[in-house]
């Protein structure tokens, strides 16, 4: 972890969120960006190993800050910090290619050891985050794009999750290791990029982004 | 209105007149061109164009002009007294012209024959003179005692001309001085109009606009002819030349028509007249063709009808329908205008929106306010009028002239109307419940914010633990959330609300080795009011943050039972637990009992045999769905 980047529109959150990555990742160059405009040119100038990201930024959603990472494709993890993880933004944000999302009013040791998950591997999930990835699913079914679908594993994933269990408990219930039922929840990310990407602009209204 | 059958659309009505008219003009110039020797149809016969005079010429231009201007105005107005009276003065120009132009007949005639023409030429010359006065007696505006007025007119000149044309002793010439005076009366009816009309802006503009034109119109002519003989002077100019000054009326009424809205016609008087042009023309194109088919061979014939069929026919309907035929709105294209102009966020223009919906259906040429309070909508005036009766916010209307002029309106129009406007009402209606729908809603969000958002803050800031003020702001964080994800239901879904607490709960355990059991019996697809979410989510808090932080405990047992009246919550630990009457309950506590109190609950705290037990009750009351 050499390079992180923090886009924050709220000095202090943005200052607890560099006391945090400190603390997480020492001897890590942190870079701080104020709204998307900044966060987008930090992109364009250097490779990033970590990103924190916030949503609701003043000039826009920090969505745009997430698609450009994932288009520069240089294996940045990028990590949406938002408040109100309003379930519509954060599942665009991981359709738009965020490794995970965390909750910036969880207590600085649980938003660190979360964030340190996440670096390794070890995506975080949410109960409704995870109803609303079946949901998802459920409503938009594609027969033309095998690989767009979810395996009846990882549906088990998220019903477990989404009925309030850990991954390292769902794991257990399933009879899996803490690692594949990470990379069930992984590889549900990827397959939701696919699936949205081919009808993102439907989606986005749907979720309300276009408003 | 209807008092008189006129139930041809205007349209019909002004193609019949303009080929009467183009029929009329035809015939005086075939028998004007027809040679000495006899009626001939070849025309190698005929006299050349020059042979006849030019001022004849001038007297067939004149009266074609006046007459198709008359027409047009007629054809628009066919019940109106003005226009009845300004038309008959282009019949009367007509006749005048071209009784006129007989003199100049080179076929032989016999006496008789002249003597019509003449006949013709004085009475058509008085009429005009009687009806002008009788136009300005009543428009545009009616002078007082204009019927006796109109009467006394009629009567003495009427018979002035009668007596001079068929009396005892003939004298044309009594003719010209019948003119002169009836002029000497047109000019003072109209400047008796235009003083009658000075307190209305508008009839004050047409009594001088078209005063002025009939009194330099006529008057050129009286003062260089009729004036003169009558005086026993030699005429000015001749006759017939002095003629086109009557031009100056027709082309003057077409000139001021527009601006002063003369007759009460508009720019679609023009539109009228130019797509009867277009209908006049084609009808012309196709004598043309028949004309030229007929002279032609028999084989060309063959081939030149192919030619029609395959060319001309398409191209002139192409043309015709780019010109004139408009696509009927198909329902879809309906249900999307009705709902554009009903949706219009001001009541102006769901008015302005209502009216274009009608212009664009019917295409009438008039849409005017009617007095009309009927709630059905009725084809009137056999046809020519329907009537819109008024909604909830337009008032009543009346469509006049379907289809620019060409058609008539039907019931099945009125049954279309009435469709339009239960259409449009349903749309406002919905609307209208959309709108309440929306408002009912900011106020829940409003009052869930107020209660819930408000009051956790309200705390937070007056209480002096840090720890504890951190605790509440993020209490009031994840209420917010629950606010913002569930904001389309005043209710939330239970299993996801408990899934969230659940998977919350063990985060916040794991770091401490306390195992979470958490044990949900309830009814799938239930939901339950945030004020119990609050509380038992304060509840479950509370619990393990004291079980964290006191009790050394390995595992933390969460039971809820769901049932459709209560909900019942058991939390407990198998830690140190505390002799109750040596703790006093923590603020955290407190507020919880005061809390489940509050929705009429029961709460307990038992730590007497080892271990921490919290039971709490709480009252689904008339929330439960």
């Amino acid at each position: 972890m050499k390079r992180a980047l923090i886009v924050e529109d709220v000095a202090e959150t943005r200052e607890w969120l560099r006391e945090i990555t400190e603390k997480a990742f020492p001897n890590c160059e942190i870079h701080e960006s104020r709204n998307v405009r900044e966060g987008l040119f930090e992109v364009k100038r250097f490779d990033f190993d970590l990103a924190l990201i916030d949503l609701g930024l003043p000039d826009g959603n920090g969505t745009e800050i997430v698609m450009a990472l994932s288009k520069k494709g240089t294996g940045t993890v990028t990590v949406v910090a938002t408040v109100m993880g309003d379930d519509a933004s954060v599942l665009a944000a991981l359709s738009a290619g965020a490794s995970g999302y965390l909750l910036k009013d969880s207590p600085a040791e649980v938003f660190e050891r979360q964030l340190k998950q996440i670096e390794q591997g070890i995506p975080a999930l949410s109960p409704s985050i995870a109803r609303r990835i079946l949901e998802h699913f459920t409503t938009t079914f594609h027969t033309d794009e095998p690989d767009a679908n979810l395996t009846p594993r990882e549906r088990d994933v998220l019903g477990l999750i989404g009925r309030g269990l850990r991954n390292s408990d769902a794991a257990r219930s399933l009879g899996l290791s803490d690692s594949t039922v990470a990379s069930h929840i992984k590889s549900i990310y990827a397959k939701l990029g696919i699936s949205s990407r081919a009808e993102a602009a439907l989606e986005a209204a749907r979720l309300g982004l276009t408003k | 209105m209807a008092s008189l059958p006129f139930h041809i659309p205007p349209s019909i009505r002004l193609i019949a007149l303009s080929l009467i008219g183009v029929g009329l003009l035809v015939s005086i110039c075939f028998l004007v061109l027809q040679p000495a020797s006899g009626i001939t149809a070849s025309p190698s016969d005929w006299r050349g164009l020059s042979d006849v005079s030019g001022s004849s010429w001038v007297a067939i231009m004149t009266g074609f002009l006046a007459f198709m201007i008359s027409a047009w105005v007629w054809a628009l107005r066919p019940t109106d007294p003005p226009a009845i009276l300004f038309a008959s003065s282009g019949l009367m120009t007509l006749g005048f012209c071209y009784s006129a132009v007989g003199f100049e007949f080179a076929i032989p005639f016999a006496q008789t024959h002249f003597m019509a023409f003449a006949n013709t030429n004085a009475v058509t010359a008085s009429c005009f003179g009687i009806v002008m006065p009788c136009l300005f007696l009543i428009y545009p505006v009616r002078l007082p005692g204009w019927q006796y007025l109109t009467s006394t007119v009629v009567l003495i000149f009427g018979t002035w001309t009668l007596w001079s044309v068929f009396g005892p002793v003939q004298d044309f010439n009594a003719v010209q001085r019948v003119t002169t005076y009836e002029m000497v009366v047109i000019i003072a009816v109209v400047i008796w109009q235009v003083f009658a009309a000075r307190t209305d802006p508008r009839k004050h503009a047409i009594a001088l606009w078209l005063g002025s034109t009939t009194i330099v119109g006529s008057g050129a002519f009286i003062a260089t002819v009729a004036a003169p003989i009558t005086f026993g002077h030699d005429p000015l100019l001749t006759e017939k030349y002095a003629f086109a000054f009557f031009l100056i009326i027709y082309i003057g009424l077409a000139a001021g028509l527009l601006r002063f809205r003369l007759f009460d016609l508009g720019t679609w008087a023009y539109r009228l007249a130019f797509y009867v042009s277009a209908a006049i023309a084609f009808i012309l194109m196709d004598l043309a063709l028949v004309t030229f088919l007929a002279l032609d061979q028999g084989q060309a014939l063959g081939i030149s009808l192919l030619l029609v069929a395959i060319a001309y026919l398409p191209l002139r309907d192409l043309i015709w329908r780019a010109l004139v035929h408009r696509k009927p709105a198909s329902e879809e294209i309906m249900f999307q205008q009705v709902l554009d102009s009903a949706l219009q966020p001001s009541a102006s223009a769901r008015v302005e929106g209502w009216q274009n919906l009608l212009r664009q259906y019917f295409s009438p040429l008039e849409i005017v306010s009617a007095d009309y309070l009927s709630q059905e909508p009725s084809v009137r005036d056999e046809g020519l009028t329907l009537y819109i009766p008024p909604t909830s916010e337009a008032p009543s209307l009346s469509l006049r002239y379907r289809n620019e002029g060409q058609s008539l309106f039907s019931p099945k129009d009125a049954s279309l109307v009435s469709q339009l406007i239960r259409m449009s009402q349903y749309a406002r209606e919905s609307r209208g419940a959309y709108d309440r729908g929306v408002s009912e809603e900011r106020t829940r969000i409003a009052r869930d914010i107020h209660d819930n958002i408000g009051a956790q803050l309200m705390r937070a800031l007056h209480s002096p633990n840090k720890e504890r003020k951190d605790t509440m702001i993020r209490e009031t964080l994840a209420d917010l959330r629950d606010v913002i994800n569930n904001a389309q239901s005043e209710f939330l879904p239970l299993d996801e609300v408990f899934a969230n607490l659940r998977a919350e709960t063990a985060d916040r355990l794991e770091p401490h080795d306390i195992n979470l059991r958490w044990v949900l019996d309830s009814e799938p697809n239930d939901s339950i009011a945030p004020t119990l979410v609050h509380a038992i989510r304060s509840i479950i808090r509370e619990a393990a943050s004291n079980s964290i932080k006191h009790a050394s405990a390995s595992e933390l047992k969460v039971d809820l039972d769901v049932s459709p009246d209560e909900i019942g919550l058991l939390v407990s630990d198998n830690g140190d637990g505390f002799e109750p009457d040596k703790v006093t309950l923590g603020h955290g506590l407190a507020n919880m009992k005061a809390r489940v109190e509050s929705l009429g609950g029961t709460f307990s705290l038992d730590a007497s045999n080892g271990g921490a037990k919290l039971t709490a009750n709480l009252p689904r009351g008339d929330q439960s769905k």
